[in-house]
């Protein structure tokens, strides 16, 4: 059997007449590949190694979700200190790190003891080093197998159970992807059974639903979707852990394709909010997120947007598409001249505070389309509010009456739009820092109150609006 | 059965006593004559390996290494006998280690599924006995260190106690194991939480 190199590194390891650099040499070489495998997992060293009950590392993924993990010289050992019966209850992992002697003839041995621990997981070392050198698999980044795989193995250790070795996930690691849709189909086919055989039921699950999301992305199939809305079989929502999501995300904008039903979009946005997008903003570096955002502009929520007027776009002769992206770790949009940072984190995109003041004759007509509930109008002598408490009314005619009636300079200040969401709040337009705001807004308000309300001197085309906006978008 | 049982305890052995022993809570013994050989043996004064079924050490203040050989006899057997090549081991060991000034206060345990030399049983543990077994051994032990200097072949006293004090006699029958010790769930929690020093 070929060495791995993390056998490579016990075997220098054991060398040593020290036992305590034994143990040290040992530990960090499995910990090194561990968090190969799994980044997100916290290790912990415990203060024993080989010890018949305590464990030698401790695995944990946030609170209440920690796996023991024992290091075991090899499988004959295991078997011989009944390991996976005594102490298989609490469903840890076994690890056997030499496999120089053929692990699968004794593995048979150990069946009767899986069983009966049905979610401990036994693997070894050449198991956990195929999977960890999985960017040398090189697969084809496009392919239904690379976000799949990634999720496997990241999920081996974490969520595996029984046994786990070289020989039992054959097929998966040696499909590279290709353009054959029915290749693909066949290997996700194989993935979600191999997953329901290796994995305890809520990593399973997890996987399995990762599984269907891009297989509704390779095959634009989604049936699943509508079958769930009707009450048909059910299709797993909840919201997606970060991992998958840095996973996932990426491979299914690329693939997005113009005439992607919003539905989809709007199953994958049930499972993602802002801060999640904000997370992985590493990955999602150059990629167009339109797609995504325009299907969830209704559902996302949003505390300030925050907008920037690009004065380089005046003099450009070519201009680029509006967009959707991520840029300085927030959710951006860009359309005319006009640039637009979203976050949920007031402390980011804090926005200028030498903005001039609206003039009203040249701030009315964009607010046409707009519940106005309040107004701050500045005047040079005279400083004014208007609002309104009842939530049918706005405050547009009474602005429009003080504008007409009174002698003063009048500028708008602030103003606050009502929120078009049920649930979400309203948006208080400040003109002097450029910014929308609201505690738990709703995107589509803030997009709308910084490209018309605060965009009002150069509003955007219809054209520039749809990339924005979507097909529905209509300026009520 | 035969007079001289087969003492061998193979694997499954083995790992019965280091469970045994490490259920105690006051042993860890990380390494066996399978899997880590090297880590189990101590020289002697002739320079020849001794390899011991287990070893680790004590938790507790003092982190003395352990060694332990396992003897699972269904008789007596040829204990006696083996016993005394045993301490004599012990004896060059302790004595190869102060010379090189490399002594780290090893321990030595046998552990037996059966008594034996009943007549001596009490004496088994104590320094008259220690200096019985080195004179037996005398000439394979290459007390004289090869210089053949006779004087300096007669065990030494002192030693004789230094090694006495280092010596563990333990009886265990498989019942007694399975039934009269913390299950294993509890032993984890237990050693989780524990925190012996030298752990």
């Amino acid at each position: 059997m070929p060495e791995t190199s993390l056998q490579n590194a016990v075997a220098s390891a054991l060398i040593s007449d020290n036992p305590d650099d034994v143990i040290e040499g040992i530990k960090g070489a499995v910990i090194a590949e561990l968090e190969k495998l799994d980044p997100s997992a916290e290790i912990k060293k415990t203060d024993y190694f080989n010890h018949s009950f305590a464990p030698d590392l401790v695995l944990s993924w946030g609170a209440r979700q920690d796996r023991e993990v024992y290091l075991r010289y090899n499988f004959r050992s295991t078997q011989a200190a009944r390991d996976v019966d005594l102490l298989g209850g609490s469903n840890p992992v076994f690890f056997s790190l030499d496999s120089s002697h053929d692990d699968s003839e004794v593995a048979d041995e150990l069946e009767g003891e899986i069983e009966r621990s049905p979610n401990a997981l036994v693997t070894n070392a050449p198991s956990i080093d195929e999977f960890a050198e999985f960017d040398n698999l090189k697969l084809v980044r496009e392919s239904v197998a690379a976000p799949l795989f990634d999720l496997f193995r990241r999920n081996v250790v974490r969520g595996g159970k029984g046994l786990i070795i070289s020989q039992t996930a054959a097929d998966l690691p040696r499909y590279r992807g290709s353009d054959n849709l029915g290749q693909d189909i066949d290997y996700i086919d194989r993935f979600e059974s191999t997953v329901s055989r290796l994995f305890r039921e809520d990593a399973s699950l997890r996987l399995r639903r990762a599984a269907s999301i891009v297989r509704m992305a390779r095959t634009g199939d989604i049936e699943m979707l509508h079958a769930d809305e009707d009450g048909g079989e059910n299709l797993v929502r909840g919201k997606l852990e970060t991992d998958e999501i840095r996973i996932l995300l990426p491979y299914l904008l690329r693939r997005a394709q113009e005439e992607d039903e919003s539905t989809f979009w709007e199953y994958i946005g049930s499972m993602v909010g802002l801060k999640e997008i904000q997370k992985i903003s590493a990955e999602l570096e150059e990629v167009d997120i339109g797609s995504l955002v325009r299907a969830n502009l209704h559902y996302w929520r949003a505390n300030r947007s925050a907008v920037s007027l690009n004065s380089e776009w005046f003099d450009e002769e070519e201009h680029p598409e509006p967009r959707w992206y991520i840029h300085a770790k927030m959710l951006t949009a860009s359309a005319g001249p006009w640039t637009v940072h979203f976050t949920t984190d007031k402390r980011q995109a804090s926005g200028r505070d030498d903005s001039p003041l609206a003039r009203w004759e040249d701030l009315r007509p964009a607010l046409s389309g707009s519940a106005v509930s309040s107004a701050e109008l500045q005047g040079v002598v005279r400083r004014i509010s208007v609002s309104t408490n009842d939530e049918s009314s706005d405050v547009l005619r009474d602005v429009d009456s003080i504008f007409e009636t009174m002698d003063d300079d009048f500028k708008l200040r602030r103003l606050s739009v009502r929120g078009t969401v049920a649930g979400a709040s309203d948006v208080d337009v400040d003109f002097k820092h450029n910014t929308a705001e609201g505690n738990d807004a709703a995107l589509v308000d803030l997009a709308r109150s910084s490209f018309d309300i605060l965009g009002y001197r150069y509003p955007i085309s219809e054209g520039e609006r749809v990339k924005i906006f979507g097909e529905q978008s209509e300026r009520e | 059965m035969s007079a001289e049982e087969a003492h061998e305890l193979g694997r499954d052995g083995v790992f019965r006593v280091k469970q045994y022993l490490e259920g105690t809570t006051h042993l860890r013994l990380p390494w066996t004559a399978y899997d880590h050989v090297n880590l189990c043996k101590r020289q002697r004064l002739d320079g020849s390996k001794k390899t011991y079924d287990l070893a680790g050490h004590f938790l507790g203040e003092r982190r003395r290494p352990l060694f332990v050989e396992a003897k699972k006899y269904t008789t007596a057997g040829a204990q006696g006998t083996l016993y005394l090549e045993y301490i004599a081991d012990v004896y060059s060991i302790t004595a190869r280690a102060q010379r090189e000034e490399m002594d780290d206060g090893a321990e030595f345990m046998w552990i037996t599924w059966h008594p034996f030399s009943q007549g001596a049983w009490p004496r088994l543990l104590s320094h008259e006995y220690v200096y019985e077994a080195v004179e037996k051994h005398v000439d394979s032990l290459q007390l004289g260190g090869g210089d053949g200097n006779a004087e300096s072949a007669e065990p030494d006293k002192e030693l004789c106690r230094t090694v006495a004090d280092r010596l563990w006699l333990v009886v265990l029958t498989d019942r007694q194991q399975e039934e009269l010790t913390l299950t294993a769930e509890e032993l984890k929690l237990a050693m989780m939480h524990l925190k012996r020093e030298g752990a």
